[in-house]
């Protein structure tokens, strides 16, 4: 049940709640103004009796009751009248009935299980009367009005529910609408994607379509703006640097300061690189259109191989341990960067001696990429920003590098929806970095 | 410029904007010994593509008229272009990847020395104008790369190596006697397009290079200063 239905249904049902107070109190009022009436009819009857007796003494009161209790009364009234022992004279009973309080009683009582309001009162004479009229025709038109109320209490309920239900579904159709349109952002329909406009014009949700539109006109612009001056960046940097390398050769210089510019472009080039490749791939994080099935560990295989005669001549030792079929969804180039990364890094932090491990595992649903090595580990004031840009391990000025490597390797992974998270190790430094795992098929 | 409607079999076409590039281009065709067409406009190109025959274009890809990758699909279309060399400032490895997906041969980025253009060009010519058939059997002065059985053997002896080290003798052997740039090695042995901080493709260029001078007492891979790394027979084993 969504919460616009049990708006729509609570709106609905209030004014049920009213109605049923005002049917209670109409209800009251009307069972005041029936027994009014009773009581004004028994008071008739008894005041007509009383005046009988008066003129006319017992016979023509006996023969009064005998008429009435014979002809009898569709409404059901009751009658008694004894003599000084008790006898009855005339009456709808044989004889005093048990229920029925004894001389002088005004008041409601059940009699052979029926309602009625009594009159009984001793007549000079010693004579008991006793006179009733039956409250069943009350309770029968309240009972009556009721099942009126109660009859229309339940198309009210009925009526206010499939209302809500309408309302409510019309809501939620188009704020799933809205939501799956917004579950597209970022992901493989970009930033260019556009609210559903089937809501009327000037309602809310129009409203709310047309202003995430816009936001997201706003942000689209943002971020080809940002692009095009990375673009741009890109460009215009390296046009000039080019041109520098270009004019090296025309220079008289020997090869080794040669080979030092060279490497000196090549070094500025690859932190351009580094730099523009990070704010694409913050651009692109979520976008899984251009992502493909990749074996993690059929990659992780390549750069070990890759490595291995590298990490050996460096008197390391590269060790793998990879779980094949660790497949995700990913771009095999940046995913290699980013384990190349990794595994420069700890070739560089390490020691003749220590050993780098390259591990790729499936660990429930997830891939788990995880380089660990046995060198002497990050500082402990530094593990808070290692991936910040420009942090680099301290006392390794001489070591050569730009300090944006695990920040390509947070970039790469958060473009791959993972996190790479720094373990706590007794020795040495370890990073992890796990990805959703995708079935073979 | 020559005339497009005069095609020239041996003309490379260089589609370039920027003037200073377009010359340092223009001269490394020529320094190789190719005939070269300038163009500026991605609409130019097409007509030229539509007109003639070429065994190479060098394309810039930010042109005035457009991104000209745009036009890798159309070219390949027109069949009249072999290899197309993409030259780019947009050179992170999604440009790269990006590029090659779209039908570049190969995706050079700007900067790059004089060598390292010079390398590409050179083999995409290779390319262009080898017979269609391949070889199974490479044969050097008696170093014998066995395509189809993955090995090599000098005098019949068998020369153990690993599978990537055969993978990278073979794109040596298929461009003997051209310089090949580390990331040209990496690119096509290792299939990687972005530039490591470590010069790991030195380390396992030396390996090979020891193993086969062990075996066969007669250096086979040349550095070339600036460039590379060259494939080839020489007499005697030279000084690191």
């Amino acid at each position: 049940m969504t919460s616009t239905f049990r708006t729509a249904a609570l709106v609905a049902l209030i004014p049920l709640i009213f109605a049923v107070l005002g049917v209670v109190i109409v209800q009251g009022q009307l069972r005041d103004r029936l027994m009014t009436e009773a009581q004004t009819r028994l008071e008739a009857e008894v005041q007509g009796f009383e005046a009988l007796y008066d003129q006319r003494r017992i016979p023509a009161l006996r023969e009064a009751i005998e008429y009435r209790a014979l002809r009898g009364d569709p409404a059901g009234s009751v009658y008694l009248l004894t003599d000084r022992d008790g006898a009855a004279l005339a009456g709808t009973y044989e004889s005093w009935p048990k229920a029925a309080p004894a001389p002088p009683f005004r008041g409601q009582a059940d009699l052979s299980g029926r309602a009625y309001l009594l009159d009984t009162r001793e007549l000079r004479g010693g004579f008991d009367l006793l006179t009733g009229v039956a409250l069943a025709p009350v309770e029968a038109t309240l009972a009556g009005m009721r099942g009126v109320f109660a009859g229309f209490g339940a198309l009210m309920v009925a009526a206010g529910l499939a209302a809500a239900w309408i309302v409510a579904r019309g809501a939620q159709a188009r704020t799933a609408r809205l939501n799956a349109a917004l579950a597209d952002v970022g992901g493989a329909g970009g930033l260019s994607v556009t609210m559903p406009r089937d809501a009327p014009e000037g309602s809310e949700h129009a409203e709310l379509a047309r202003n995430i539109d816009a936001m997201l006109a706003r942000i689209t612009h943002l971020f080809e703006a940002h692009q095009r001056l990375g673009n741009a960046v890109a460009h215009e940097m390296r046009t000039p640097l080019a041109r520098i390398r270009a004019r090296l050769n025309t220079l008289d210089l020997d090869a080794a300061s040669r080979a030092g510019l060279d490497e000196e472009i090549r070094t500025t080039i690859r932190l351009f690189d580094s730099l523009l490749a990070i704010a694409q791939l913050d651009a692109d994080a979520g976008n899984t259109a251009a992502l493909s099935p990749v074996d993690l560990s059929e990659i992780a295989a390549t750069l070990g191989e890759l490595y291995g005669p590298v990490a050996e001549e460096d008197g390391r030792a590269l060790t793998l341990d990879l779980q094949p079929g660790a497949r995700m969804l990913g771009d095999a180039q940046l995913l290699s960067q980013m384990i190349s990364n990794l595994v420069e890094n700890a070739l560089k932090y390490t020691r003749p001696g220590d050993e780098i491990r390259l591990s790729v595992a499936v660990r429930g649903d997830r891939v788990v990429l995880t380089v660990a090595d046995t060198g002497p580990g990050a500082d402990p004031g530094l593990r808070e920003r290692l991936f910040t840009p420009f942090a680099r391990g301290q006392g390794h000025g001489s070591v050569p590098g730009h300090g944006l490597g695990l920040s390509l390797v947070q970039a790469i992974a958060v473009r791959h929806g993972a996190k790479p998270r720094l373990l706590e190790t007794e020795k040495g430094f370890a990073i992890e970095v796990s990805a959703l795992h995708i079935s073979d098929r | 410029m020559t005339n497009p409607a005069k095609p020239q079999r041996d003309t490379i076409l260089v589609v370039e904007d920027d003037a200073e590039m377009a010359q340092a281009l223009l001269s490394a065709c020529e320094e190789l010994g190719f005939a070269t067409e300038h163009l500026t406009t991605c609409a130019e190109a097409l007509a030229a593509a539509e007109a003639g025959t070429y065994p190479l274009a060098i394309l810039d890809r930010m042109l005035p008229d457009g991104d000209s990758v745009d036009l890798l699909a159309r070219l390949r279309a027109e069949g009249s272009v072999q290899g197309i060399l993409m030259v780019s400032a947009l050179a992170h490895a999604g440009h790269r990847t990006h590029g090659l997906d779209r039908g570049a041969d190969d995706y050079l980025a700007k900067p790059f020395s004089p060598e390292e253009l010079r390398a590409r060009i050179r083999a995409l010519m290779r390319r262009a104008t080898a017979a269609q058939g391949e070889h199974d059997y490479l044969v050097f002065e008696g170093l014998e790369v066995r395509v189809k059985a993955r090995t090599v053997h000098y005098e019949q002896a068998h020369i153990p190596i690993s599978p990537k080290e055969f993978e990278l003798l073979l794109y040596f052997a298929r461009h003997a006697g051209a310089p090949l740039s580390r990331m040209q090695l990496l690119e096509n042995v290792w299939n990687l397009h972005f530039d490591p901080q470590t010069n790991v493709v030195d380390v396992h260029v030396g390996r090979l290079r020891r193993k086969l001078e062990t075996q066969t007492g007669r250096p086979w891979i040349h550095t070339e200063r600036g460039a590379g790394y060259w494939f080839g027979p020489a007499e005697t084993i030279e000084e690191p």
